[in-house]
């Protein structure tokens, strides 16, 4: 596989607010990468330096090998949909489609041609002379796609382009969306703040924060894998916890977090000398049981169900362990019968030791930061709760 | 974009007496300041006068036949040129600066907008005479030229057709731009950028995309400046030195200048109107088709 879009230490600052900051990316030809993160994290700003229409300070950006840095986005072999679909209102969907055909002089022929091929692989045959006004928000979007990928680029840029459309809408386009890059074989690179739409389409998921790239990987390897705490929050929900060094065991590292006592961890190798780290544990790798398990077993503790929220397919369930550190488990949905939690129940939690991921101690930006402020001292059950309590909110949203 | 409009039940709510008096201050208006002028313009135009000037009320049609002669005909198509030139170098002025604004950021645009406007808080006539003091032989521009030698004697630039045009083209510009930027400052700057990424360079950018959508600002804009340019007289008196009359000239020499043909005066001003309504009324025609 060769790269198709390539960027190289790109930097582009706006006033005093530094957009995008030293990022390096590689798109593999006819991947679908998502740019992730939340608004104003920069990852519209790379999208708009792919495209052309921002230069970049610093870097260099790179499209099937050639420089294309200072290129106008009139000469690059990338095409976008826009948030806005951006349809030229006096034009027909035959128009739209047609533009950037006309624009690279192809013949009529070819252009009718490439506009019937279009409207087909949209579902919008017959369509043709409507005018953008007279189409839905769906069908929008789809001639937004066929406008763009009608000139055949080597990139389709796509700026959140579901965003306007409602719940239902979106979801059925995510998976027409992914369909449609299987089938053109198109290198895609999607920008959206949702994590959901991201893990539904992407091949590799690009997780952008402070104008920085996070992590890079598919769905599954930061969901299970979260280099930060920030990736670890932001994809799924989280319990982020402080843990201690205290030892090393058989097939791992035995850990000490504060409220919950002795953990231990698979992990090949502890972070060198480093005596503390956070570690990240996923709700539904909480496993619950009714009562203690054999003694001697690692990884067990007791808690008692704080708050219960009935999320469907499953309970989200706040948990609080003797030592006062709260964390946040999912329970399938018994129904009323017998073995459903109730506020107040006392449980016993048991946790794999390849379940916790120990998070690499993060150079810099807020993750960085954040360590830092969080007093070192026993008994500080309350990061540990502050960031269980954000992870739950952003999963709720 | 056309938003499909309902047919009201409001209106029928109201009785019928309701809303003839609701209505009575606009139709009050209309009757004073545009019916009855146009009729009494209509009554004139059938009528004769006196060896004094004074309307005689009969039913005539010779002022109708003496408009057609080729001595008002060439004033006429003069008129007609010099508007359509200065709507045209209007239209290639404006845009670029009506652009510009459209571009600028909030707090530059309403500064800019404050500059375009700046010249209305002038009388209009003491800025066509400050153009005089200007082009005059000897006046500012000759004077700059000679002192820097780049001419050995003062050129004519005033009482020229070029001074007219340029009069009419100070005069009527703003309200080229205006119309424009307003036009501009509605469009999606997505759109420019989906022009540029579809492969259209600056040029064709602006003709393929940027030219359609601002065309009822272009188009409410060569209104705005054709049909006063046609009908004026005081710049073409001021800066033409009545060497080259327009249609304006001629009918208000008839109205209080020395020709005292009111009668006649009415009977042009009447075809001028007919001309701007039928023009209007296919134009309008035209968009309605468009939209349909």
């Amino acid at each position: 596989m060769s790269a198709t879009v390539e960027l190289r230490g790109v930097a582009k600052r706006f006033g005093a607010v530094v957009a995008v900051d030293d990022v390096s990316l590689t798109v593999q030809a006819g991947e679908f990468l998502t740019l992730l993160g939340p608004s104003g994290c920069g990852k519209t700003t790379l999208l708009r330096m792919i495209a052309g229409f921002e230069t970049p300070d610093r870097g260099a950006v790179l499209i099937s090998g050639a420089d294309v840095t200072h290129t106008p986005s009139h000469r690059r072999d990338v095409n976008q949909v826009f948030q806005s679909y951006a349809l030229f209102p006096h034009l027909s969907v035959r128009g739209n489609i047609a533009f950037g055909l006309r624009m690279q002089r192809l013949a009529a022929g070819e252009v009718e041609q490439r506009v019937a091929e279009m409207l087909a692989v949209v579902a919008l045959e017959g369509c043709e002379e409507r005018k953008p006004h007279e189409l839905s928000g769906g069908q929008r979007q789809r001639v937004a796609l066929a406008r763009a990928l009608a000139p055949r680029p080597a990139v389709l840029l796509l700026d959140e382009p579901l965003s306007a459309l409602d719940a239902r809408l979106r979801q059925t386009m995510q998976l027409e969306l992914k369909r449609l890059q299987r089938r053109v074989g198109t290198t895609f690179v999607l920008v959206t703040h949702d994590q959901a739409e991201a893990l539904a389409m992407s091949d590799r998921v690009a997780l952008v924060h402070r104008g920085r790239i996070e992590q890079v990987g598919t769905a599954a390897e930061i969901y299970d894998r979260p280099a930060t705490a920030f990736a670890a929050e932001f994809i799924g929900q989280a319990n982020v916890l402080e843990a201690e060094f205290i030892g090393r065991g058989a097939g791992g590292v035995d850990l000490r977090v504060n409220g919950v006592g002795e953990l231990r961890v698979a992990a090949a190798a502890w972070l060198g000398d480093a005596p503390r780290a956070r570690i990240v544990i996923r709700p539904e790798r909480i496993r619950l049981e009714a009562t203690q398990p054999a003694k001697g077993m690692r990884n067990a503790f007791p808690a008692r169900v704080e708050e219960k929220i009935f999320q469907g397919a499953q309970d989200r369930l706040t948990l609080v362990t003797p030592g006062g550190l709260r964390l946040v488990a999912t329970a399938a949905n018994a129904g009323t019968g017998e073995g459903s939690l109730r506020v107040g129940d006392s449980v016993w939690c048991a946790v794999y030791p390849e379940d916790v991921v120990i998070l690499r101690q993060p150079a810099s930006g807020e993750a960085g930061r954040r360590a830092q402020e969080i007093p070192g001292g026993p008994g500080s059950a309350e990061p540990g709760y502050e960031t269980g309590g954000r992870a739950s909110a952003q999963g709720a949203s | 974009m056309t938003i499909p409009v309902q047919p009201t039940q409001g209106s029928a709510q109201l009785p019928r007496p309701a809303r003839w008096f609701l209505l009575a201050p606009l139709a009050v208006w209309l009757v004073a300041f545009v019916v009855a002028p146009a009729l009494i313009l209509l009554v004139y135009s059938f009528s004769e006068r006196d060896e004094l000037g004074r309307v005689v009320f009969t039913f005539t049609l010779e002022n109708y036949a003496r408009a057609f002669d080729p001595v008002y005909l060439s004033v006429f198509g003069r008129s007609l040129g010099y508007a359509a030139a200065t709507t045209a170098i209007c239209a290639v002025l404006a845009y670029p600066v009506a652009w510009c604004m459209a571009q600028a950021r909030p707090p530059w645009r309403d500064r800019l907008l404050l500059l375009v406007m700046i010249p209305f808080w002038t009388s209009f006539l003491i800025r066509t005479y400050a153009w005089i003091t200007i082009l005059k032989s000897e006046g500012l521009l000759n004077g700059l030229l000679l002192y820097t030698h780049t001419i050995a004697a003062p050129l004519e630039l005033l009482y020229t057709p070029g001074a007219v045009v340029l009069g009419l083209v100070y005069a009527y510009l703003p309200f080229m731009i205006l119309p424009i930027y307003g036009s501009a400052e509605k469009l999606d700057p997505a759109l420019i950028e989906a022009a540029h990424d579809l492969g259209c360079g600056p040029w064709q950018s602006f003709a393929r995309v940027v030219l359609p959508l601002t065309r009822p600002g272009l188009a409410a804009g060569v209104m705005m400046v054709f049909v006063p340019a046609i009908g004026m007289f005081a710049i073409s008196d001021l800066m033409g030195g009545a060497r080259v009359p327009l249609i304006g000239n001629v009918i208000q020499d008839q109205f209080v200048g020395q020709a005292r043909d009111k009668p006649f005066g009415a009977a042009l001003a009447v075809i001028f109107m007919l001309i701007f309504v039928t023009v209007y009324w296919l134009w309008q025609r035209r968009a309605e088709a468009r939209v349909a």
